[in-house]
């Protein structure tokens, strides 16, 4: 007989529209400046869309500040140094905001010429409506948790691990704070916990928690 | 008729299952689309597919259209021809008629809708009645489906007093929106995947169509698929076809249609057929409206889709070729480069010889090819489906219900 849990894992999903804030940079100027004037919600969608829209992909540049820099503006050094900011190191969007300001302006401040592109190139700052929804699953066992994983869609996965590391308690993924204080398997939620997503796919990493799983059904 | 059950094989289950929870949250209000044609466009076509699978899912959506006479339709087209930047001469009698049609419209339409979705600039003036007694609880949503950004500034101008009435606009890229005081959504437009135009087709009726066309299957292709049109370039993809053929062996096919009532369209078909001048190794192909089997085996059977538009508008046919996981080349103009990564899902160009660079190596590296054309349907498959743009329809009526940036169902 499988143990179950007083408290269930309650799997929710998270879905968002994309919406234009009117603000844009043509240079690496008018891009420091946007950040410097932008919230939280737009930091998180410029680090975090890319993640979703290209779930399937392991992240070359994976925020479109870093991405713009590289590939627009083909400053390859700066654009390095965005893309390997770990995003686990700051609690919230606005820590990470100060640190990637603080690099922008040293940058800058070398008064390296950095081009000036077209219209058509320009950085749109965006943000996201976001949609928080029950999925109505609930596990209350190791077992019924495994099989659900397997049938929610990588939005859920992204909502309980991506998005947890900045809700209180930070840093932490969903499952393993579940997994450890529910199903009192400290292992199995420490192996969970340690997964880096920001260097897999999120597809792959809905897989390594699958399988981690299976090892202690 | 298509039901959202058959799109669960494509997009899995799980992702039916969150579309349908989301539009249960929808009972009980009616979405009213309006636009000014129940066929022939692309809005039409994206509406005919995407409302019955709205109403299947529990969701009340209805469509409506405007009236209007030969004259408004001419100066409706004018109007969208110079939002698309072209010169045209729109006179102060001719805002005065559409202004006129508009509040005809105004007294026979029933707008019932409690979010009233209003489609391009047609019936764009039916805002007016917001604020108006009876209309003053309901949300109006302008989904413009043009690229705006080198609109006519006296066209916008005109359009932008009904725009920025509206609670929401909805553009199919950033780079197609202009500065508004209203917000701004981003929904990409789709391709449907069990359509004649991109479902699976059998190897034998690809071959059908390679013979009737009398295009060796033996031999490597290369396609454009595209109206014949000054901006898709045709006479640019002869060019590159002959910069291709003088290393690699291949076959170029050029397919579309050429209306009959567009002049420019059957001019740039001859001069398309005079520069091929009799090279038996390209095929141009002026093909009817309903050719979708053809279109969709012409793609199947190609070693390399171009798309060499000089500009373009969100250019979904890159994403057909992609879809059947084809190497795309194509110009990184419009909304081209939100569908491919360069190198990663297709290759981005932006001369004649850079087209024809890249198509050689895609002919001369089919591994290479292969791996392209698989990322390219992995992109289109999660990114420009009609199932993402049914949530994101979804997901857009949702938020007329809420101020806030989160919303938790």
């Amino acid at each position: 007989m499988e143990a179950t849990v007083k408290y269930p894992f309650k799997f929710y999903t998270r879905l968002t529209l994309p919406q234009l804030t009117g603000i844009y940079a043509l240079n690496l100027k008018e891009l420091l400046d946007g950040i410097k004037k932008a919230d939280s919600s737009i930091i998180y969608y410029h680090t975090h869309h890319y993640l979703i829209q290209h779930h399937y992909v392991i992240p070359d540049a994976p925020n479109d500040f870093a991405h713009w820099v590289i590939y627009t503006l083909g400053e390859k050094l700066l654009g390095e140094e965005i893309t390997s900011m770990d995003m686990f190191n700051y609690n919230t969007m606005d820590n990470y905001k100060q640190e990637l300001v603080k690099r922008l302006t040293a940058f800058i401040s070398k008064d390296l010429k950095t081009r000036r592109v077209e219209m058509n190139e320009r950085f749109n700052f965006m943000k996201a409506i976001t949609f928080v929804m029950s999925t109505g699953k609930e596990a209350y066992s190791l077992r019924e948790f495994h099989d659900i994983l397997k049938n929610i869609t990588i939005f859920s996965v992204y909502y309980h691990f991506f998005e947890s590391h900045f809700r209180p308690i930070f840093g932490l993924d969903d499952f393993s704070i579940w997994i450890k204080n529910e199903l009192q398997l400290p292992d199995l939620a420490a192996k969970i916990a340690n997964l880096d997503p920001y260097s897999v796919t999120i597809d792959k990493l809905k897989e390594q928690i699958i399988n981690y799983t299976e090892r202690y059904l | 008729m298509r039901s959202i059950k058959d799109y669960a094989d494509i997009v899995g289950e799980e992702t039916i299952e969150e579309i349908k929870k989301l539009g249960s949250y929808l009972n009980g209000k009616i979405i009213q689309n309006i636009n000014s044609t129940s066929v022939g466009g692309g809005v039409a076509e994206i509406l005919s597919r995407i409302i019955p699978l709205l109403k299947e899912i529990g969701v009340d959506a209805r469509w409506d259209f405007i009236k209007g006479g030969e004259r408004f339709f001419e100066i409706t087209k004018k109007i969208h021809n110079s939002l698309h930047g072209v010169e045209e001469n729109i006179s102060e009698s001719d805002f005065r008629h559409f202004l006129d049609v508009t509040d005809e419209n105004l007294k026979e339409i029933n707008l019932l809708g409690d979010i009233i979705f209003i489609h391009d600039p047609q019936p764009i003036g039916l805002i007016n009645v917001k604020g108006k007694n009876g209309f003053k609880e309901k949300k109006f949503i302008w989904r413009c489906h043009i690229d705006l950004s080198s609109a006519n500034t006296n066209t916008f101008n005109f359009l932008k007093r009904f725009i920025e009435k509206y609670d929401y606009s909805v553009f199919s890229s950033p780079l197609f929106a202009k500065k508004l005081k209203i917000p701004q959504i981003l929904i990409a437009p789709s391709i449907d995947p069990l359509s004649d135009k991109n479902k699976d087709l059998q190897v034998e009726t690809i071959n059908q169509v390679l013979e009737r066309f009398h295009i060796n299957p033996e031999r490597r292709i290369m396609t454009q698929i595209s109206r014949f049109d000054r901006l898709k370039d045709p006479l640019g993809v002869i060019d590159v076809y002959r910069l291709v053929k003088k290393y690699v062996d291949c076959q170029l096919v050029l397919a579309g249609g050429a209306a009959t009532d567009d002049p420019e369209g059957t001019e740039v078909y001859n001069e398309v057929l005079e520069k091929a001048g009799g090279d038996k190794d390209i095929f141009v192909l002026n093909l009817p409206p309903i050719s979708n089997i053809e279109i969709n085996a012409l793609q199947r059977a190609s070693t390399v889709i171009l798309q060499k538009s000089i500009k373009e508008g969100f250019g979904l046919t890159v994403s057909e070729g992609l879809w059947k996981s084809k190497p795309v080349v194509a110009s990184a103009v419009g909304g081209i480069p939100l569908q491919i990564t360069h190198k990663y899902s297709g290759l981005l160009s932006r001369t004649i010889e850079g087209t024809a660079l890249y198509a050689k190596q895609i002919l001369q590296n089919p591994e290479y090819a292969k791996q392209l054309g698989k990322n390219g349907h992995n992109h289109v498959k999660h990114n420009f489906l009609i199932t993402r743009h049914l949530r994101d329809y979804i997901l857009l009526f949702l938020k007329t219900g809420y101020r806030q940036d989160t919303v938790y169902l």
